[in-house]
Parts: structure tokens; sequence; C-alpha cells
């Protein structure tokens, strides 16, 4: 059953060859059996899931309609809430937080018949690009266990590779869908700025984060984002844009032929030998598709990382601030001044990756340095915004790799710089509210998966999404880690 | 080179609200510098005339507003059920006014 697309599954349950009760009980099983060596759930929904499988297996029964994701599992990272259920961060400030409410994303899928499965690890409050800074455990990526799957949604990347859910959540702040897709050789999608309602997600860079799915397939993610890309009244900045069809008629004739392509060469000049070449051979493809290849100048994109780690922090450590151990959350029990509650639950409470950012957005928007720092990168930020406006009247898509290597070792990487890197092709998307997908595009020589990224115009998600199909499907690449390759 | 050391560090923790413990904080220094130094390459970028970056949505950005009504929100039960601390249908906190 691991086998199959979160399409073929459901189609096999609408016709009644499997129950949604056996569906949820084979993925529940399969967890119990991987997961102890991925780490890639913080907690498993075993009854709500089941319980939601049996209402499904009597409304079949019925003959009642049933949903667009009707008997997929599903998974949520666990920065977005379930009514009832954990919504921890990866944080110690929130490990017995109970969601009140439902996210916007949550109710979609329970509405369009979805079974959520189980929450997903993530680096604490999203803040990483590894899943090292979780505060429970790191997840391992399923092609490699000495490896990380990458972060922040590396739970969700981890977990929809080894196929322990057919679909996830994930959130996007600088590459935290697609940089662990990319890694895991599965397909993440970051949607426009607004396309997927923010209500219910724990919030980290505002102007900056977009939920997105994870999934084995394009064809799945297409399914998900015509579930979840809805106009919602409870998010101020979510768009309204008119139930779109994301993958529909046609698509198994799309190609990329009258496609201009832009790819920014010279950005790209410092990269990893190994991905570089797994890049222009990803281009080969697409010129195979007939694709025309447009050189774009991107340049402004070198200093993507500086404008994020002062916008994103400065945005979190506000963001962050409702976190004073008074109304939920963590609260010293050493406490014993009002003052002492904020101090100490903090301190006890935030792991070292999360004090480091808070510390350094609030440095950068502190008076005397909001003009060197918050303004200027906010300046640069148009200028990013205008290149890639500028970029697309030459072309309609722009290709770049996802991130500069494949999945590096758990511990490898120490210095703060250097992970920070790790995003360097993917913040550009979410500085400039853009749709990107990564999709995966090969191997490495050690058998690591790499991933190739495709970014749109604002609101083109849909084509976007048609074109990683036309590449998936030309390159017919089997996602599957021979690890997990088995009941 | 930025001129972040450890009394600026030390200010921080105050505005921000966090205690580090002194090993944290020597960690803490160390990334901090480096990352200070490494953002301040944006002043090289020439960005007279260049206007904030308001909202990334540009024209599509809207001022959302709605009626002013009463709906159904949380109720005190769900607001408490995550509270540290409660007394009596409210949250419980030291005292502020007067402390021991």
């Amino acid at each position: 059953m691991y086998k199959f697309s979160a399409k073929e599954l459901r189609d096999k349950f609408l016709r009644g060859e499997v129950s949604a009760e056996s569906i949820t009980e084979y993925f529940i099983k399969r967890i119990e059996k991987f997961d102890s060596q991925l780490g890639s759930f913080l907690c498993v929904l075993k009854e709500r899931s089941l319980k939601k499988a049996k209402e499904l297996d009597i409304k079949r029964k019925n003959g009642q309609k049933l949903g667009k994701l009707a008997g997929v599992p599903i998974a949520i990272k666990d920065n977005t809430h379930i009514k009832g259920e954990l919504t921890t961060c990866g944080s110690m400030f929130l490990k017995n937080y109970r969601a009140v409410f439902n996210s916007t994303v949550s109710n979609l899928f329970e509405e369009e018949d979805a079974i959520l499965i189980g929450k997903t690890n993530l680096d604490e409050f999203a803040m990483g690009s590894s899943n090292e800074k979780s505060a429970f455990f790191p997840v391992h990526n399923p092609w490699n266990l000495k490896c990380v799957s990458g972060g922040s949604s590396g739970g969700s990347s981890a977990a929809v590779s080894a196929r322990l859910a057919l679909g996830a959540t994930g959130s996007d702040t600088g590459g935290s869908i697609r940089q662990p897709a990319s890694f895991c050789g599965v397909v993440g999608f970051k949607p426009t700025y607004g396309r997927v309602s923010r209500y219910g997600l724990v919030a980290f860079g505002s102007s900056l984060d977009q939920i997105g799915p994870l999934a084995t397939c394009t064809e799945d993610i297409g399914l998900i984002m015509e579930v979840i890309g809805k106009h919602c009244p409870k998010d101020s900045t979510s768009l309204k844009i008119p139930q779109e069809e994301f993958i529909g008629k046609g698509i198994d004739k799309q190609r990329f032929d009258d496609v201009k392509v832009g790819v920014p060469w010279h950005f790209l000049e410092d990269m990893d030998d190994a991905n570089f070449k797994s890049f222009k051979e990803s281009i080969s493809r697409l010129k195979d598709l007939g694709a025309e290849i447009v050189d774009i100048n991107l340049d402004i994109l070198k200093h993507s990382i500086a404008i994020y780690y002062i916008l994103a922090t400065a945005e979190a450590s506000t963001n962050l601030a409702r976190f004073d151990g008074i109304r939920y959350g963590v609260r010293s029990e050493v406490a014993k001044t009002l003052n002492d509650i904020y101090d100490l639950s903090r301190e006890d409470g935030f792991g070292p990756e999360v004090k480091k950012r808070i510390m350094l957005g609030t440095y950068v928007l502190s008076s005397g340095y909001e003009h060197a720092y918050y303004k200027k990168a906010q300046k640069v930020r148009t200028l990013v915004i205008r290149a890639f406006e500028e970029a697309f009247e030459n072309c309609n898509l722009v290709a770049m790799p996802v991130s500069p290597s494949p999945a590096f070792e758990i511990g490898a990487i120490q210095d703060p710089i250097q992970m920070y890197f790790q995003d360097l092709f993917t913040i550009c998307a979410n500085l400039a509210g853009l749709p990107a997908i990564s999709v995966p595009s090969g191997l490495s020589k050690d058998k690591k998966p790499i991933g190739l990224q495709l970014l749109g115009p604002q609101t083109q998600d849909v084509s976007v999404i048609r074109h990683a199909y036309a590449f998936e499907k030309f390159l017919n690449f089997n996602n599957l880690p021979p690890l997990f390759d088995k009941e | 080179m930025s001129n972040f050391d450890k009394k600026t560090l030390e200010d921080l923790e105050r505005l921000c609200r966090i205690k580090c413990t002194e090993e944290e904080n020597v960690a803490i220094l160390t990334d901090l510098k480096k990352i200070i130094d490494y953002i301040e390459e944006l002043a090289e970028v020439d960005t007279e005339n260049v206007p904030s970056c308001r909202s990334v949505l540009g024209s599509m950005h809207q001022n959302v507003t709605r009626e002013d009504v009463v709906g159904k929100t949380l109720s005190t039960s769900d607001f408490l059920s995550n509270a540290p601390d409660q007394i009596g249908g409210m949250i419980r906190i030291p005292p502020v006014l007067k402390s021991e």
C-alpha cells in the first residue's frame, strides 16, 4: 500500500477496494515499525485518525459524498494547530500546549476527509535548516540515516519520503519546505505569499511565512493545493483568488514548449560541483522538454542571507514576545516575581538557536541600529522584488538549484553562517513572495537526492506545479528510499 | 567589524527578557559577532531613492477590515486550559505591586 500516491490510494478507497480503517491501521503500523530510525513524528494521532477512518467507512457505505482527500493519511507539521492536540513547535516552551482551535489548513483537510495521522518534528519554532535544532530529537534522512533530513520541515519530508504518510504540511520562511523536500527526494511546494491561510500556524517571520504541501509526487501537490489553497477571512494577508484546478485536463501533454526558463548563471558560479553538475543536467532536460533557456541577472540575491537574517529575526523577536510564561507554555517553577516569570520561563523554555535569533532580531530593531540593519534590509528587499519583476519580463519561470549541496551528516555543520548558506537559493522566493517548487532531479554519487527548484511570478502557482509535473514525468525518477522500500 | 561585545549582549538579554547561562553566553556572543559582521555587507548596496518594502504583495495588498461584531471566540475554560496557574477562572501570577 505504501507505493501508492495519495490520489491512487484515495481512488482505491472510493472504489471500495480498501477501507479507510485498514489504510489508517496500515500507516500507523508503518510509523510504529520505522519511525524509531527516523524521528519524524512528535506524536501519532492514533485515536483521532482511527475515529475519522471509521466515520469515512460509514459515509462510503451509505453512499454519502466524500472529499478530495478521502482516506489519505496526512501529517501536519507541529507548528500548526489541530484542535485538542499538542502543538509543541519542537520547543520545550510548548511541550504540553494543546491547541484550543483548529488551523484553517487542518479544517480544510478534515472537510475534504483526509486522515490527520500525526504531528511532525521540526527545528524549534521552525528556526533551522537541518532539524538538528528540535528540542526533542533530530530527524534522520531516510536515504542515509547518518544524514540530516533538512529543515525546518524535516519531520514532514522524512515521513513522506519513507511513506509513513502520503502527504504533509510544512511551513516555509526561507526554504523550510523546499530544502528538506530535496534532501529527502520528495516534492515540496511553497505557494505565493498569501495563497494558503496562516491562521493557526505559530508565527515565525510573518512577512515571509507560508504553509505548503510535501508529497511523493507533483500530482499530489496539486491535489493538496486544491484543498488548502483557499481564501481565508481569518488571515488578513490571504489572497482572494478563485478556486483553481492545479493538475486537471491536458496535464499529460504538459511540456515546456514556448516557455522561457530564466537561469541566473552568474549568481550560481560558486556552487558545489556535484550539485551544479546535476543542475546543468536538469536544465538539459528542460531543453529536451521544449524550454528556451535564457540568462537572467539576479546578482542581488547574493545579499539574500543578510536581508533574511535581519528581517526574519526582527519579525521573530516580535512574534516570540508572546511566550511569557503567563497564559500558556512553561512557567519557571522557581520564579517568585512577575519579572522572574518572564526571564526564567524564557530561559528554560527556549533553546540556544531561538534565543540567538530573538537577540539578533532585537538588536537589529534597537534604537541606533534600526537604520543600518532593519530599514536597510527592507530597501534591499525591494531591490530583490524588482530584480525578479525584471527577470519575469524576459522569462516565464526561473530555474535554480534548491540547496548548495545534498544532505550533510548530522553534526557536520557547526558554523552558523555556513548553516544559513543552506538557504542561499530558497530565501529569495520568500523575500519576493513567489511560488516555488522543489522537485527531485536525481541522486548524487553517494546516493543522496538532489532537487530542482522552479519559481514563477506571484499567483502563478498553477503554472509552477504543472511544469514541475512535466519535468518529473519526463525524468521518471524512482524516489522511494531503498531502506524503506519494504512492508 | 561591529562593536558587539559582552556588554551589548547583556543589554540585549534585558531587552529580550531572556537570561542565559554563562556557557550559553560565550557561544551566543561568538555566533552573534560572526553574524553581525556578515550582515553588515548590506552597507555596500546602493539603496538611494529605493523605497522600503511595505508589503511583498505590492498592488495585491489590501487593507482588510470587518464589521465589529460579537462572535463566538474562545470560552473561558478553553482559554485557561493551557494556563500554567489559575484561580477562580483567572490566571494567577505573583504580586506585581507588592513583592515579599
